[in-house]
């Protein structure tokens, strides 16, 4: 995917998942999270790999509560590609289950990050054009944990 | 109603004193073409997008109700909430202001940037900053605020004013933005590529390269909010351009100003909202992004987080027993797509930043019904009540548009209108005035052909916003004297004679006796009893009475 692409930097979350880490090493040079402080650093990478709180399917919706495994917000917002891997386990079927399970803890309240696609706008003449601010290519992974 | 008026009412804006009357500024603006060809496009793409996913929703309707009453809820006990979202605000780390009008609130904010010792800040697209002119106040104190919307800022390089929640440069088309960014943008910051085009893909990349510059080097943020939960703590801001996520991820200080109409009770009422909001809006399932912070989270964005809860006439609004149910408003801008006015006229006739039906009853809400504009808003309508069947959380425009008039006739006194009534009354009262005046009007009516009358001369405002259809060019008087050789007026009062058969059945109807009596003798009998008017009206020739049900709104 990353390939696809064309990324050559990429960076990962502290706490992904070790398996997903090696198979992105093979296609580009990694970062960790803690090199990268400066957000003007974090624009210089190409991509970045994470996993997701919960997804949504009725609404088609990845949230991200930015956990270990999923890095602080600006990490899966500045780099132009975020490649998202999802657990079938974690698809809820629609907002307000998804509302239910993501209420935030009294005294460890996380943010929540719900994306539903690519950034875009339709600011001009209502024509659709992806890709303004946020990451221009989403690619969400759909593990079926039984296989 | 204005003696009893808790709460400060909002002032109106420089920007906004001295704007004229609605139709006089609708007028200017249906004479622009190329505008109103955008905001066709425009409204009817978007509702028709609303359209589609709402209906995918069987239970949309229960969901509208849900919507509604967590807002209700809210605002019953808004004090209550507003007391456990500052405690829960405080408890995450974040500081809480309140303001009760647009300078209170500037100066908050003001302060904080000056804190900083900064001389720039970016802004995620807010109405309620709008409202308060944060951007001017920062300005005059030399704080650039950069708008990060790709429509504000096309609104903002342009100089101009936004004319619809959601698409605030609606009015634009491509070729426009591309002038105004390859003229605009250097001057501010990093310019317009030489080679721009107006294709839409390349003008956004020019935006996304202009703004990443500022998202980078900002140290603070303002931003509004579209949900506040008062149970957790959070604050909730919907978007599409990731400009939102910037501003409110990537500086060391956030500050945002929340009217205080957004609390919601519980965490859970985001249920109804984030389904309710995005559908009606953009016409998407969900929107790309939604962010949700609760106060300062450790190591992660902003460090430093404010939010200035604004009254600005809200509670003023509170206080109205009918009017309050507009508070419930979320600023999705479904009443707008839906709006035959809004359509044709644009959002600036409204002279404020909430245009549209829910502008015509929250600005004179708001802001009191003093001005010119804000007295003739509530007539910016013609309660077809399209606004009510879109809105998510049920506010009844209608009622209240018809409320607010009311009210207006109430402190106006004797308007053009009820002038009119009057002659109209006293005209109609006579039958020799009602000759006289018929005579006069076929005059007219043989002078004018079949073009439309405009205005009335001696009934000035009242036929201004209504057009006349052109009288014909003989009454029915003088059709029957020429037709029968006498007037109606010398007929028998109980006329025995046969009788055409439509009128006969009616005749027969065991509930309306007489009724071709009364029918053939409406223009000749001096009127004695003033009340049947109206039906006798709606029997004159020509309109018979066989329309009268189809004329009827539900
Ligand atoms: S009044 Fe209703 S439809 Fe109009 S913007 Fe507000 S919430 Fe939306």
């Amino acid at each position: 995917m990353l390939r696809e692409h064309g990324c050559a930097t990429a960076v990962l979350p502290t706490g992904l998942e070790a398996a997903w880490a090696g198979a992105v090493a093979g296609v580009a040079t990694l970062t960790a999270e803690a090199d990268v402080t400066l957000d003007a650093e974090l624009d210089a990478v190409d991509a970045v790999v994470t996993a997701a709180a919960l997804g949504i399917a009725t609404t088609g919706t990845i949230v991200l509560d930015h956990g270990p495994d999923q890095g602080r917000r600006a990490l899966t917002l500045v780099p132009d590609v975020h490649v998202c891997v999802v657990r079938a386990g974690q698809v809820v079927h629609d907002v307000p289950e998804a509302v239910a399970r993501l209420r935030p803890e009294p005294g460890n309240a996380r943010p929540l990050t719900w994306v539903s696609g690519p950034s875009a706008t339709s600011d001009i003449e209502l024509e659709r054009v992806e890709g303004v601010h946020g990451p221009r290519t989403l690619v969400v992974v759909l593990v079926d944990e039984e296989v | 109603m204005t003696t009893t008026t808790p709460g400060p009412v909002q002032e109106t804006s420089p920007v906004f004193v001295g704007m004229p009357k609605f139709p006089t500024a609708a007028r200017e603006a249906l004479a622009n073409t190329q505008q109103r060809r955008n905001l066709k496009h425009a409204t009817h793409t978007i509702r028709d997008k609303r359209a589609r996913v709402v209906a995918e929703v069987p239970e949309w309707e229960a969901l509208r109700v849900a919507g509604a009453e967590a807002k209700d809820e809210a605002l019953a006990h808004l004090g209550d909430y507003l007391e456990q979202l500052e405690a829960s605000l405080t408890a995450n780390g974040a500081t809480v202001h309140w303001a009760r009008d647009a300078a209170e609130a500037n100066a908050i904010v003001l302060g904080i940037v000056q804190a900083k010792g900064v001389d720039e800040v970016v802004k995620v697209k807010s109405m309620v900053t709008q409202e308060i002119e944060l951007n001017e106040a920062l300005e005059a104190a030399g704080v650039n605020a950069w708008e990060t919307d790709l429509a504000e800022l096309i609104v903002q390089l342009g100089h101009d004013r936004p004319s619809h929640i959601l698409v605030p440069a609606i009015h634009r088309n491509r070729s426009e933005v591309r002038d105004i960014f390859r003229r605009e943008m250097a001057a501010v910051g990093r310019p317009a590529p030489d080679d721009l085009t107006d294709d839409p893909a390349r003008l956004a990349e020019a935006a996304r390269l202009h703004l990443r510059e500022k998202f980078l080097r900002a140290k603070v943020a303002v931003s509004g909010a579209n949900f506040a939960v008062a149970d957790t703590g959070t604050l909730v801001v919907v978007e599409s351009e990731g400009n939102g996520r910037m501003c409110l991820t990537l500086p060391d200080t956030l500050v945002s100003v929340v009217g205080i109409e957004k609390v919601l009770p519980t965490w859970d009422d985001l249920a109804p909202m984030l389904q309710l909001l995005p559908r009606s809006s953009t016409g998407e399932r969900m929107n790309p992004y939604t962010t949700m912070w609760s106060g300062a989270h450790d190591g992660d964005g902003p460090q430093d987080v404010h939010v200035v809860l604004l009254d600005n006439g809200r509670s003023h609004v509170l206080a109205d027993r009918v009017g309050r149910q507009a508070l419930r408003c979320i600023r999705c801008s479904a009443c707008l797509n839906v709006c035959p006015v809004y359509e044709r006229t644009g959002g600036h006739a409204y002279g404020s930043v909430y245009p549209g039906p829910i502008g015509a009853v929250l600005n004179p809400m708001l802001r009191g019904t003093a001005s010119d504009v804000d007295k003739s808003l509530p007539y910016a309508s013609s309660l077809c009540g399209a606004c009510f069947d879109a809105c998510p959380v049920r506010i009844d425009i209608p009622e209240l548009l018809v409320e607010l008039r009311g009210r207006v006739v109430e402190q106006e006194g004797r308007t053009a209108e009820s002038a009119a009534m009057a002659a109209a009354a006293w005209v109609l009262s006579d039958p020799k005035r009602l000759s006289a005046a018929q005579r006069a009007a076929t005059t007219a009516g043989r002078l004018l052909g079949d073009r439309t009358i405009r205005t009335v001369p001696g009934l000035g405002a009242w036929s201004n916003a209504r057009d006349v259809p052109t009288p014909p060019t003989e009454t029915f008087r003088q059709w029957w004297s020429r037709e029968r050789g006498r007037g109606p007026d010398e007929r028998p009062r109980r006329d025995p004679g046969p009788r055409p058969r439509g009128d006969r059945r009616r005749d027969d109807h065991p509930r309306r006796p007489r009724a071709d009596h009364r029918r053939r003798g409406a223009l000749a009998r001096p009127r004695r009893d003033p009340r049947p008017l109206r039906r006798e009206r709606r029997r004159l020739p020509g309109r018979g009475s066989a329309r009268r049900p189809a004329g009827r709104r539900r």
